[in-house]
C-alpha cells in the first residue's frame, strides 16, 4: 500500500496519513498484524518531520488501530478492530451534522445524501483502490 | 618504468579522465550542472552548448597533460611517474571543478534569461511495506566472502611465519631488483590485513547506506518509481561487492609478492585487469542506467536547489530527516549534511579512509 500525502491541502498531514491507514485497514490493503515502517523509516521516505508521524501513529494507538511492539514494531492491531465508541459516534454525528446542512442548504436531498454515504461506505470496504502490501 | 606499468598507469588516467570529461552527461538529464530546467530547455541550443564546452574544455585539457606526463615519464623511474600522474590527476580535478563552476554560471544565466521556474511538487508518496524497500540490497553477510579472504591471507602469514625473510622488498628497482627494504614484524607482515579490515568496514558501510537510504516514490508513478529505485540499489550494490572483493584480493597479492617473493608481475597484470575491470563495469552501468531510463529518478523532497551546496555536491537540508538520499545528479547516494548524524558518518569514512591510506606510507618509510 502506498501513502500519498499533499503539502499544499487544507488537511493537516498528520491527519492525512490517520486518514490513508485507516483507509488501507478498512479496505483490507492492510490486515491485522500486518507491520508498518518505524517513525523514523516513513518521515525519511516522506521528508516530513518525524514529529509528524509520531503524532499520526500516536492518534492511530490510542485509538486501537495500531500497536506498538518493542520487538515487532509498528503493527496493524491483531486482536481486533476498536468498536464504535460513544466519542465514535460524537464525531460521526458532528462532522456528518456540517456536511448535512451544507447538503441541505445546497438543495440535496435526504435521499441522495444517504446514497452518497452509503456508497462511499460501500466502496471503502470492497476493496476499491487498495493494494495488499 | 616498465611497458607494463606505463600501461597500468596511463590507462588509470585515460579513465579518470575519460569519466571527469564526460560527466556532464550523466545522471538526470534536466539538471545541467545542478540548475533544474523544465524538459522543454533540453532541445535548446544552448544548453547543449554549455555541455558541450565543458567536455571540450576538461578533454582538451586532459589530452595535453596527458600527452605531456607521457613524455616527462618515459624516462623516469616508477615513484617519481606515479607522482607525476597524481599530480596530473589532481591538476585535471581542479581544472574539472572550475569548468563545474562557469557551466553553473552559464546555466544560472541562462535559466534567468528564459524566465524558466522550477515545478514545485507538493505531493509525496512513499510505500508502507515494511522492508520492500531495503529487500532489494543484499544483507552485510555478503561480505563475509571479503572477510573471508582477508581470513586467509592471515592464515598463510601465520602458518608461514617461518618462511617469511627478515626483510621485506617493498620497492623495486628500475633493473626489477629490490632497492628498500623494511624489517619483518607483526606489524609489517599484516599490515595489509589491516588494510582490508578497513576497506571492508568502508564496503559494509557503504552497503548499509545503499540499504538504508531513502524510498521516496513519485506520486504520478508510485509502482514504477518503486521498481526503479529498488533496481538501482540492487545494482549499485552488487556491483560494490564485486568490485570491493576484487580489492581485498588485490591486497592479498600485494602481500603475497611482500612476504612470499610471489612474482611483481602477477600483481601488475591483476592491477592492469582489476582497473579495466572496474572502469568497464562503471561504463557499463553507466550505460545501462541511461538506456532503461533508471537514473532519471527524481528525490522528490531533495529537489530545491538551496539546499545543495558546494557546486551542488553537498546535500545539507535541517528540515529533512532522511540521513542518506539519492544523489541528485543520478549516480549513488549522498549523506544530508545537516544531519549531526551525517557529519559524524562522513567524518569518520574520512578517518577510516585516511588511516587505510596513511597506515602503509607510515610503515613503508
Amino acid at each position: 500500500m502506498f501513502i500519498e500525502l499533499d503539502l499544499q491541502s487544507e488537511t493537516p498531514i498528520y491527519a492525512q496519513l490517520v486518514d490513508q491507514i485507516i483507509e488501507g485497514i478498512a479496505s483490507g490493503a492492510l490486515q491485522p498484524g500486518d507491520p508498518l515502517p518505524s517513525v523514523r523509516s516513513l518521515a525519511e521516505d516522506l521528508g516530513i518531520n518525524l514529529h509528524t508521524v509520531n503524532k499520526s501513529y500516536n492518534l492511530l494507538k490510542q485509538e486501537g488501530f495500531l500497536q506498538v511492539h518493542r520487538k515487532k514494531g509498528v503493527i496493524v492491531q491483531p486482536d481486533g478492530m476498536p468498536g464504535v465508541t460513544e466519542a465514535f459516534e460524537e464525531k460521526l454525528r458532528g462532522q456528518l451534522r456540517s456536511l448535512a446542512a451544507e447538503a441541505a442548504v445546497r438543495g440535496m436531498t435526504e435521499e441522495a445524501f444517504a446514497q452518497q454515504s452509503r456508497s462511499l461506505y460501500r466502496d471503502t470496504i470492497t476493496n476499491r483502490g487498495g493494494e495488499r502490501l | 618504468m616498465t611497458a607494463q606499468e606505463t600501461i597500468m598507469i596511463s590507462s588509470f588516467y585515460f579513465f579518470i579522465a575519460l569519466m571527469i570529461s564526460i560527466q556532464a552527461y550523466f545522471g538526470l538529464r534536466t539538471l545541467l550542472f545542478g540548475i533544474a530546467l523544465p524538459a522543454e530547455a533540453l532541445q535548446e541550443t544552448a544548453v547543449q552548448s554549455i555541455r558541450r564546452n565543458y567536455v571540450l574544455l576538461t578533454g582538451g585539457f586532459a589530452i595535453v597533460i596527458g600527452v605531456a606526463c607521457f613524455l616527462v615519464t618515459r624516462h623516469q623511474t616508477t615513484g617519481r611517474s606515479i607522482l607525476s600522474w597524481m599530480t596530473a590527476v589532481l591538476l585535471l580535478m581542479i581544472v574539472s571543478v572550475f569548468a563545474i563552476r562557469i557551466s553553473r554560471m552559464s546555466a544560472q544565466r541562462l535559466k534567468a534569461a528564459r524566465g524558466w521556474q522550477d515545478a514545485v511538487q507538493t505531493k509525496r508518496a512513499a510505500s508502507l511495506a515494511v522492508g520492500r524497500t531495503q529487500g532489494s540490497v543484499p544483507g552485510s553477510w555478503w561480505y563475509s566472502a571479503h572477510v573471508a579472504v582477508m581470513a586467509l591471507c592471515i592464515y598463510f602469514a601465520v602458518a608461514r611465519w617461518n618462511a617469511i625473510p627478515q626483510s621485506l622488498a617493498i620497492h623495486m628497482g628500475p633493473n626489477g631488483i629490490p632497492d628498500n627494504f623494511i624489517n619483518k614484524s607483526v606489524r609489517t607482515v599484516f599490515m595489509m590485513n589491516f588494510v582490508q579490515a578497513l576497506m571492508i568496514t568502508l564496503f559494509v558501510g557503504y552497503n548499509l547506506t545503499i540499504r538504508r537510504a531513502r524510498t521516496s516514490l513519485d506520486p504520478q508513478d508510485r509502482e514504477g518509481s518503486l521498481r526503479k529505485q529498488l533496481k538501482l540499489k540492487k545494482i549499485h550494490s552488487i556491483t560494490a561487492w564485486g568490485i570491493s572483493l576484487l580489492g581485498i584480493a588485490n591486497l592479498g597479492l600485494l602481500q603475497a609478492v611482500m612476504l612470499y617473493g610471489w612474482k611483481l608481475n602477477l600483481l601488475i597484470r591483476f592491477n592492469i585487469s582489476f582497473m579495466v575491470v572496474f572502469f568497464l563495469t562503471l561504463i557499463g552501468i553507466l550505460l545501462y542506467l541511461r538506456f532503461r531510463g533508471l537514473d532519471q529518478q527524481r528525490d522528490v523532497p531533495s529537489q530545491e536547489e538551496r539546499h545543495w551546496k558546494w557546486l551542488g555536491s553537498t546535500y545539507a537540508n535541517p528540515e529533512d530527516p532522511a540521513l542518506f538520499v539519492p544523489d541528485r545528479y543520478g549516480f549513488g547516494w549522498t549523506i544530508n549534511m545537516a544531519n549531526p548524524r551525517g557529519k559524524s558518518i562522513t567524518a569518520a569514512t574520512i578517518a577510516v579512509l585516511a588511516t587505510a591510506i596513511l597506515v602503509p606510507i607510515f610503515i613503508f618509510r
